[in-house]
């Protein structure tokens, strides 16, 4: 009944076109049905600010006022500015940034685009849309370029080289144990310095993946070697390009394409900043070469390396991981699945298509982990290890045994107790959407009470939330509150990866069990999650409506990952604010 | 409702409860008789999946235990037997569980339970439990009955199974593992057990679910009577909760309530309760009120693509396609005669179609069919990429007196058209066997397209404007001549 050829039997080759595909089509698509709604129910979906008052338009920007900002943008989207019906003359922008308190919104021009300058008038309401970007059509040759080099094709089939150089090993543990890594790191480090072809490395949560892997690249480089670096984001990229400045002062690092937000860090830290098609490299000498798929998909052909590595490759597609593929013979990826996956937006028939490239290695040939944090203590350690790794991370001793700052005597004394690392804070209500002000109420009384009681600094606590709108009620409650939120991490959990501070407050937002039921999947996400708890090292707080753990979705996937919460929250202690904080509480 | 007997929990409970908690109180404690007959077309489909699992279970050979019809405690004996004798598997075995009194709590029957290596309280051997499905992928809802039936199982043999299985329709095995799973069982069990002990602890709430529900001739007069806030267009559950705590009770409330006082009451967002209270405005009006929107060429000048399914048998039965040229409607269908002609159908109908037009459909039904026909790699020559989903256009585009549930309800509300005059599009499979099907498919494709084509004619090209359509308050639209406005208080 169903065609003959199954997915896991199809080339993966075509799978893989067929994804990037279907995923510029769905943009396209989503882009069109976007700009078919009215306005207000785009404003409902997050995809557009209306009633935006303009007060200033410069030079260098356009200031406008916005009563309400409930949008899902976030620096460095593309936009367009018009009156919400006519996108022909909408005028093509980059979002800055939003102050929640004053209510100015901060656009940005954009300098790729055409045209005249644009005549605006102070005073007139606009309405600010999302402007989509097609970049996935470079990949489609790089995918195609990747399957006919076979030991590329051989790889992604699981028929990869995977054995190691012993003699290689054997120096390179010795030198990593110099290094003062620990078992596990040497072990995974030194197997990826030696490997013939192909290394994965699962580096969980505060396991120190970006030391071992700049360590082991800086060794590298410095006996000769060429490396391209490659990850998904800019921020994973410059990560390890700072650590390995760190290590060593005198090795050539370079950024190439667009350096993103952080090009004066970079230059401060001795990278070289160049563009992608212009990249020339001494001969005989170590250098590390980064850049995100798109900037190395420009480099020029003559350009080869030792080894390809791929940070946080647990986000990263498959044709993103080929571009860099393409540049060495020999790839070390590190990353985890447990943690955030790719970034999809269409709905895939073959969802194995859709798997990151270190998920789908992993498969294959499994990988070296990586088993001590050496960020969160034995409480929350405790928790993150039996809920998402089956009980395999361990807190390493100095961690273990920290503890937040405490005062007793507080209202939230349950909750803050530095011997309770992981707890529910529930407040039951039943919003539908993105946005709960009964959690942000809580969550800004939680913080303020760790900030001015228990001393913790601001800038030791992270707010995370799956939407940006609950982002955005969170930024207010704490503002309102007095607390300076410019030192404060406030962000969705996809901005936070890779960062740790003492506390974390994970606010879920959503607490209508019957919404929850129909978004399955995209709401329950176990990696999610596993982010948004790891990045405490001694009090991780969850904030959330009781509905969360009673819903039941459709999908069966969405049904697992609604189990592992439930599992999750009758684990954890449970302190219940909703007759403060709660829908009853607010009605007078 | 009537006094009901202590009716026990079965896999049925635990299959409903994800679509409508209302339904499963009912199960236990309604009037068995108040239940709407079955149609023609539920027959047919119920008859078919019966088929199709006793077509599976026939093949295996496994022994049935033999029970007098209703003593469910000698049909688990019976089944017992057979489990600790260690037949290789028992079709329709009968798994029972009691309460703390000795009472009948639960009854399961799976399909298939099959003989494993690994001790037991039966032996050397235990069993992991199975069920024939009729659908092309696992669901949640089956996953729960079949964790109930694992759990029974576990009551015999002393050992939960580590995983269970689901035959999907074409024959193919999908593992589930069913210890993943538990937390949702207990939950789910946990709500059962409440239905159970209290007919009130479900309200009905008007959803997708109820159009093919036996009971919503239960249900939905009492939510009329009440002026249940559930019909308003755009409500959840918890959003009628939100809003009643805040005092707003009935859909005329809602209409005459302000969003500023709702958002301070509530912590909504503004511009969703703005939607919700038009919507209930358009109620008490009985009449839609259109929303000013983009123009689109695109809308205005596409073709109107539509494809009727059979979804047991992963089968297109007949394309269709309606677009104006020179001012004179064109209408051409094609109906395939079997799976392997469906895309040479369908190419055949795109050739007719001029080629520089968007193709424009409603739901994801055509959609799902040209990426499963072309999942091998085959061209397509870009179809995909000119299609267009008119459903979110057209529920956005005004807003409506009755819940949009799909494109039934929007013919209904948009045009005061009954949309099953030519048939119901669940019905078509069952046509197959009949000698006219072919007139029968092309006669519901046009009728279907000529409500789709009115829609976008008059929702998104139009403003809706001279509609003339109004709704009864049951949801079924009546015709009148004239203007539809609503007088209505600005928010």
């Amino acid at each position: 009944m169903l065609p003959a050829s199954q997915p896991d039997e199809r080339d993966l080759q075509a799978r893989l076109l067929r994804f990037l595909e279907r995923e510029d089509v769905d943009e396209r698509r989503s882009s069109d049905e976007l700009r078919a709604l009215p306005v207000g129910d785009r404003v409902v979906d997050g995809e557009c600010i209306d009633d935006a008052v303009l007060v200033r338009a410069a030079r260098d920007g356009i200031v406008l006022r916005v009563g309400e900002n409930h949008s899902k943008f976030r620096e460095g989207d593309a936009i367009a500015l018009g009156d919400g019906l006519d996108f022909d003359a909408a005028i093509p922008l980059v979002y800055g940034r939003f102050d929640p308190v004053s209510g100015e919104l901060r656009l940005e021009r954009d300098r790729y685009a055409r045209g005249d300058d644009p005549v605006l008038e102070p005073g007139r309401r606009y309405v600010v849309d999302r402007r989509s970007l097609g970049l996935r059509g470079r990949l489609r040759d790089c995918v195609k370029a990747g399957f006919a080099e076979p030991a590329i094709a051989d790889v992604l089939a699981g028929r990869g080289a995977v054995g190691r150089d012993d003699a290689r090993f054997e120096r390179a543990r010795d030198a990593l144990v110099i290094a003062g890594l620990d078992p596990a790191q040497v072990e995974a480090g030194a197997s990826a310095m030696a490997t013939h072809g192909l290394a994965l490395v699962q580096g969980p949560p505060g396991t120190g993946k970006t030391r071992m892997l700049a360590e082991a690249l800086c060794l590298l480089a410095r006996a000769g070697c060429r490396i391209v670096l490659s990850a998904f984001t800019h921020r994973a990229v410059d990560n390890v390009l700072f650590a390995a400045r760190r290590l060593d002062r005198a090795l050539t690092l370079v950024k190439v394409g667009n350096a993103g937000t952080g090009a004066d860090d970079l230059r401060a830290a001795d990278v070289r900043l160049v563009p992608a098609n212009r990249l020339e490299l001494a001969a005989n000498a170590g250098a590390i070469v980064a850049g995100t798929p798109f900037a190395l998909e420009r480099l020029p052909a003559r350009v080869n390396f030792h080894f390809a590595v791929f940070d946080e490759a647990g986000q990263l597609p498959i044709p993103h991981a080929i571009a860099g593929m393409l540049l060495a013979r020999r790839w070390i990826f590190v990353g985890d699945h447990h943690q955030l996956p790719p970034v999809v937006t269409a709905d895939h028939a073959d969802p194995a298509a859709t798997r990151s490239v270190f998920e789908h290695l992993h498969a294959h040939y499994g990988a070296m982990l990586l088993d001590r944090s050496y960020r969160m203590n034995d409480g929350v350690c405790d928790v993150v290890g039996r809920t998402f790794y089956g009980g395999r991370l361990r807190s390493a001793p100095l961690a273990a045994s920290r503890r937040m700052p405490f005062v007793p005597g507080g209202t939230f004394d349950a909750v803050l107790d530095p011997e309770q690392a992981v707890v529910l804070a529930r407040v039951d209500h039943l919003q539908p959407g993105h946005r709960s002000g009964e959690e942000a109420e809580l969550a800004g009384d939680l913080v303020s009470e760790c900030v001015r009681r228990h001393g913790v600094p601001p800038h030791e606590i992270a707010v995370i939330a799956p939407f940006r709108a609950q982002v955005r009620l969170l930024r207010s409650a704490l503002e309102r509150r007095g607390i300076p939120i410019d030192r404060l991490v406030v962000d969705t959990v996809e901005r936070i990866q890779g960062q740790e501070r003492e506390v974390v407050v994970v606010s879920l937002a959503a607490g209508d069990p019957a919404a929850l039921d129909r978004r399955g999947s995209f709401f329950f996400s176990p990696n999610r999650l596993n982010v948004a708890l790891s990045r405490a090292r001694t009090k991780a707080v969850i904030v959330a409506s009781q509905g969360v753990f009673l819903a039941l979705p459709m999908d069966p996937e969405g049904l697992r990952a609604a189990s592992i919460y439930k599992t999750l929250a009758r684990s954890l202690p449970q302190i219940d604010f909703s007759a403060v904080y709660g829908p009853r509480a607010r009605v007078r | 409702m009537s006094r009901p007997g202590p009716k026990p929990i079965t896999g049925t409970h635990l299959y409903t409860l994800p679509r409508c908690a209302r339904a499963v109180a009912l199960e236990f404690w309604g009037d068995a008789s108040r239940r709407r007959p079955l149609r023609d077309d539920e027959e047919f489909l119920l008859a078919r999946g019966r088929a199709h699992e006793a077509n599976h279970v026939a093949t295996l050979g496994w022994p049935e235990p033999s029970w007098p019809r209703g003593d469910f405690a000698a049909g688990a004996a019976a089944t017992r037997d057979l489990l600790v004798q260690g037949a290789p598997g028992v079709s329709q075995g009968v798994l029972v569980g009691r309460d703390g009194d000795g009472d009948l709590e639960f009854v399961g029957i799976p399909d298939l339970l099959r003989r494993c290596d690994g001790a037991s309280a039966l032996g050397d051997h235990h069993y992991v439990v199975g069920d024939v499905k009729s659908s092309s992928r696992p669901r949640g809802d089956q996953i729960l009955q079949l964790s109930l039936y694992a759990l029974l199982l576990e009551l015999v043999q002393g050992r939960y199974p580590d995983h269970g299985f689901l035959v999907m329709k074409d024959g193919r095995e999908q593992r589930i593992d069913l210890p993943a799973f538990r937390p949702a069982l207990d939950d789910a069990l946990a709500r059962v057990r409440t239905l159970r002990a209290d007919r009130d602890a479900a309200r009905p709430f008007f959803a997708a679910a109820c159009e093919s529900c036996r009971w919503s001739e239960l249900c939905l007069p009492a939510l009329e009577r009440d002026d249940d806030l559930s019909l308003v267009d755009g409500m959840t559950e918890g959003l009628r909760t939100m809003l009643e705590i805040a005092g707003v009770k009935t859909a005329k409330g809602l209409a005459r309530a302000t969003v500023a006082r709702l958002a301070r009451d509530t912590h909504v967002e503004s511009a969703l309760l703005r939607r919700l209270i038009d919507s209930a405005r358009a109620r008490v009006a009985s009449a839609p009120q259109p929303i000013e929107r983009a123009a689109s060429a695109d809308e205005a000048s596409g073709v109107l693509l539509h494809v009727l399914l059979d979804g047991f048998a992963d089968r297109a039965l007949c394309f269709a396609a309606r677009w104006n040229e020179g001012g004179e409607p064109r209408f051409v269908a094609v109906c395939p005669r079997s799976r392997d002609e469906e895309a040479r159908a369908f190419e055949a109908l795109i050739a007719q179609i001029p080629a520089d037009r968007r193709l424009l459909h409603h739901g994801r039904a055509l959609r799902a069919w040209l990426v499963r026909a072309y999942a091998d790699g085959a061209s397509h020559d870009g179809i995909e990429d000119r299609l267009l989903d008119v459903d979110r256009r057209l529920r956005s585009c005004a807003n409506w007196p009755a819940p949009i549930t799909g494109l039934p309800a929007l013919v209904r509300a948009g045009l005061g058209r009954d949309p099953h005059r030519a048939g119901r599009s669940e019905a078509v499979a069952g046509w197959v066997e009949h000698a006219d099907v072919e007139a029968r498919l092309v006669r519901k494709a046009r009728a279907d397209l000529d409500d789709l084509h009115a829609l976008v004619e008059r929702w998104l090209c139009g403003s809706g404007i001279g509609s003339g359509v109004t709704s009864d308050a049951g949801g079924v639209a009546t015709t009148e001549g004239g203007i539809a406005h609503a007088a209505g208080e600005p928010a």
